[in-house]
């Protein structure tokens, strides 16, 4: 059993990260950390040393990647951060999700970035490069951004195959590539349109977060739009699962190593609440042929919030942890697979990004 | 000559911990571009892909806003300092 468990909070004003142990009921916090920062993205990576990630942006300031190799104490701001070329005519905004490359690559990291493109490192992010495949694509010129601004949000590679990944971008889609990241496919087959003006062209499908079946790299489950859709042909097709959900609007998902899904329902596109002031965790434990609310110890009292898109997040423990932080800054913690919640002390600023990390 | 940057609390890391650089120049010009080349992260920060100084940054040089400034070929004189700051609307 491991004997420190981290939860890394990403918030619109520093970052928060909370200590426990395989038990996940006592928390310790530190922080916060990089204050005034925001921080839309946090990974925690053990492939060399101890080392945190942080996508750092500011709204005057812009974006850099900084790292931690002691727990937050102290931070490196990387000169080389991602960065578009003068000749791409494209602003680089925010890093909205860092991820490491595939077990056969120690030294590779992914940062999907705002506005949409995605950028690779094989130097454990100390220079990088865009993978220019992607924001060259043919449909580009049709990416338009939603509300949250024109973000790739969702990186996942097959652990199957380095060569296969997904991404998702926000009012535009989900792509896959089959070669590293040089060519891409649109993976929208499905998935209905949201209104942009313009005659449907198969791009602008708004995809909030995509997760891969950690048991088959065919099957993955997404939180979209106005919907909750799952593939089982690698993102060729999408088909809805939504029976017994209160609505289908939302904007975080996630999976366990043993298959359950989690998402919290919100109260449409236009409120983007929960229902009735009533903040609850749904779970399926068929791969998505059902939803039912799970778990006691959220609260009772009128709780009117968002969870935002990677705001949520599962442990690989068993019993699998769960984890999300809200819009009004609340964490709240379940060690036991969402059967109990508890919220944990402190009132955070606006949740960004919430992640899990396993030390030892 | 000398001159002094100024820089906000949330990018002296981004310079070392410093709040305050002194730099070596005969222009601001001069002077703006050793600020780029010495401290890469500020460059980053007050500056965007095209070269442009971003939306929300202000550059003074004394009490001008270099933004409109008909030229940055300016001799520097003892005591003149720049300030970073950040444009400021709304409540």
């Amino acid at each position: 059993m491991p004997n420190h468990v981290m939860l890394l909070v990403g918030t619109t004003k520093g970052a928060f990260f909370f200590h426990s142990d395989a038990e996940r009921r006592e928390w310790r916090m530190t922080g916060p950390h990089l204050p005034g920062w925001e921080i839309y993205s946090l990974l925690g990576d053990l492939r060399h040393g101890q080392r945190i990630y942080a996508g750092t942006s500011h709204y005057v300031y812009g974006p850099t990647v900084r790292v931690s190799d002691d727990l937050g104490e102290t931070w490196t701001e990387l000169a080389e951060s991602p960065k578009y070329a003068q000749d791409t005519g494209f602003k680089l905004e925010r890093i909205w999700q860092i991820t490491p490359g595939h077990a056969s690559q120690p030294d590779t990291l992914y940062a999907g970035v705002q506005e949409a493109g995605l950028f690779v490192s094989h130097d454990r992010g100390e220079t990088w490069a865009e993978l220019s495949g992607l924001t060259q694509h043919p449909t580009r010129p049709n990416w338009f951004p939603g509300a949250g601004g024109m973000c790739l949000h969702t990186i996942l590679v097959d652990p199957a195959n380095p060569q296969r990944m997904w991404i998702a971008i926000s009012a535009v889609g989900v792509f896959r590539t089959e070669d590293g990241g040089e060519n891409w496919k649109v993976c929208n087959n499905g998935l209905p349109s949201v209104p942009t003006g313009v005659p449907d062209n198969g791009i602008g499908r708004c995809i909030h977060k995509v997760v891969l079946d950690p048991q088959n790299s065919d099957t993955l489950y997404m939180q979209f739009h106005g919907g909750v859709f799952k593939s089982t042909d690698g993102a060729d097709s999408w088909t809805p699962i939504e029976q017994g959900l209160p609505d289908n609007f939302g904007f975080p998902i996630c999976i366990s190593n043993s298959g359950a899904l989690y998402l919290i329902p919100l109260a449409s596109n236009e409120q983007r609440v929960v229902k009735d002031g009533s903040l609850r965790v749904y779970r399926s434990d068929d791969r998505g042929a059902s939803w039912a609310s799970v778990g006691t110890g959220l609260p009772e009292q009128p709780e009117y919030v968002s969870v935002l898109r990677d705001a949520m997040a599962v442990d690989p423990l068993e019993p699998a942890g769960v984890y999300f932080g809200t819009t009004m800054g609340e964490v709240f913690c379940s060690p036991d697979a969402g059967e109990t919640w508890a919220r944990l002390p402190g009132q955070f600023p606006r949740i960004t990004t919430v992640k899990t990390w396993i030390l030892d | 000559m000398e001159i002094e940057v100024n820089l906000p609390g949330l990018l002296r890391e981004s310079a070392g911990g410093q709040h305050a650089l002194v730099l070596d120049a005969t222009t601001l010009e001069e002077a703006l571009h050793n600020l780029r080349v010495r401290y890469p992260l500020l460059r980053i920060h007050l500056y965007d892909e095209q070269g442009q100084v971003r939306p929300h940054v202000l550059i003074y040089y004394n009490s001008d806003n270099v933004a409109w400034l008909e030229s940055l070929d300016i001799p520097l004189r003892s005591g003149d300092q720049v300030h970073v700051l950040q444009a400021v609307s709304g409540g």
